[in-house]
């Protein structure tokens, strides 16, 4: 028991020498009169309509089959998009998420990373991740693994937090889609939430986020702005994927 | 436990006004140093100290119980500073893994705070409970939402990082792993 007074004493005199900053009675006294965040679930389920990339986690690892076979068919239903299988342990074993220093990004990306400028004053951390994507070929019906995207993500001082992805610039694929959907229902309970989606182009660099709970549509466009992105027109037709493949981010 | 409060203030406080500005006041560095303590990082530790300090102004008129105040409050602060860590990427940055939170030289400290930093943020939470708030297994895991058998076992393995952190600064033997006893 010697041991453990003397390990409440040391943590006693660390915790008291810790510097205090002054209290921030204001800020405090805001969130006190918000109602308290709802945890972002940050799980997009599809990308409607003519989604070069779908900005998809379509996996529903905590669900029973039964559920996900439900919650597909309800999907199908609302957005005319039929979600691919979960990858193969093969794909995502390798969708490691790293975190990286903007040098490491710039030269593993395979394309010309750009950082985001322009961001929300409130922005408190930051850190930039790099995961291999899963490319699901709609033709083929099979998972590969896909080149790397880079994320930025983004803490504001209230605690939300956003992501910017940024992927190599395709061409040859088609207009995304205009909205994503982000499921913000519980455990076997679909409830979508339509949020718009922001493309643009930098180089060989397009970057995209979704307009939500943690940043507005008007801080993307300064985002877009402040980059000289130049935007990538969206398309809104609720129809199925005209692209050939899906891909799936594990960022962050 | 350091968070003394006169239940005067408490009560006081209740009905908003500048009481409830004192009383946050006097939270705020407490709520601070345990977030800190847990997340190891002073933006997040604000984040966290801020969520819980929001948290406990705006469950005050539902404390019907002044004397419970300091154990209520060390539970709002340790389950934000968990939720935090929860929101925060998986990897942290250099400038977090280079700061150990403290601000003398004291070598034993100093071995504690690199054995704490070394510990999961669970068992941080645990730790802080336990040896810092005075709080029992059953009382801990209500606080963190598990139960009192994982929270004994979390005790267990912070419990034997920490002697043995403070043993080897000692150059003694290595402690013996024994039972969890936080009943």
């Amino acid at each position: 028991m010697l041991a453990d007074a003397r390990i409440s004493t040391l943590l006693r005199t660390t915790i008291a020498a810790i510097d205090v900053p002054p209290a921030p009675v204001q800020e405090i006294r805001a969130k006190m009169r918000r109602e308290p965040l709802r945890p972002a679930r940050g799980r997009y389920v599809a990308v409607a309509a003519a989604a070069a990339v779908a900005l998809a986690i379509v996996a529903f690892p905590r669900e029973s089959f039964g559920v996900v076979e439900s919650m597909e068919a309800k999907i199908a239903q609302i957005l005319h998009w039929v979600p691919p299988p979960p990858p193969p342990k093969s794909v995502t074993d390798k969708m490691v998420t790293r975190e990286v220093s903007l040098s490491e990004a710039q030269a593993r990306a395979g394309f010309t990373v750009v950082s985001p400028a322009g961001l929300p004053p409130d922005v408190v951390r930051q850190t930039i991740s790099m995961a291999p994507t899963g490319v699901y070929d709609t033709q083929a019906r099979a998972w590969r693994s896909g080149p790397p995207a880079v994320g930025f993500q983004y803490w504001r001082r209230d605690g939300r937090s956003f992501v910017l992805l940024a992927h190599r610039a395709d061409p040859h694929e088609p207009a995304p889609s205009k909205f994503v959907y982000e499921d913000m229902g519980g455990p076997g309970k679909l409830v979508l939430i339509k949020r718009e989606l922001f493309v643009w182009r930098n180089g060989n660099q397009t970057m995209q986020i979704a307009a939500g709970d943690a940043i507005s549509a008007r801080e993307i466009v300064a985002i877009r702005t402040a980059m000289h992105g130049t935007a990538v027109a969206t398309v809104d037709t609720p129809r199925a994927s005209r692209s050939k493949t899906d891909v799936m981010y594990k960022i962050p | 436990m350091a968070l003394a409060l006169d239940s005067q203030l408490i009560d006081d406080a209740r009905c908003g006004g500048a009481a409830l500005d004192r009383l946050i006041e006097t939270v705020w560095p407490e709520a601070f140093r345990i977030a800190k303590t847990i997340l190891r990082d002073r933006a997040l530790a604000e984040d966290a100290a801020q969520e819980a300090c929001a948290a406990i102004a705006r469950g005050l008129p539902e404390l019907r119980d002044s004397a419970r105040f300091c154990s209520w409050s060390y539970k709002a602060i340790v389950r934000h500073a968990i939720a935090v860590s929860r929101r925060r990427s998986p990897m942290q940055s250099l400038e977090t893994l280079d700061e150990r939170g403290i601000a003398h030289d004291a070598t034993d400290a100093l071995d504690l705070a690199a054995a704490l930093a070394a510990l999961p943020v669970s068992q941080r939470a645990v730790v802080v409970l336990h040896y810092y708030a005075g709080f029992k297994s059953r009382e801990i895991a209500a606080a963190t939402g598990t139960s009192a058998v994982t929270v004994r076992f979390h005790l267990m393995l912070a419990r034997r990082a920490l002697r043995a952190a403070l043993t080897s600064n000692d150059a003694a033997p290595a402690p013996r792993p024994e039972a969890a006893d936080a009943r």
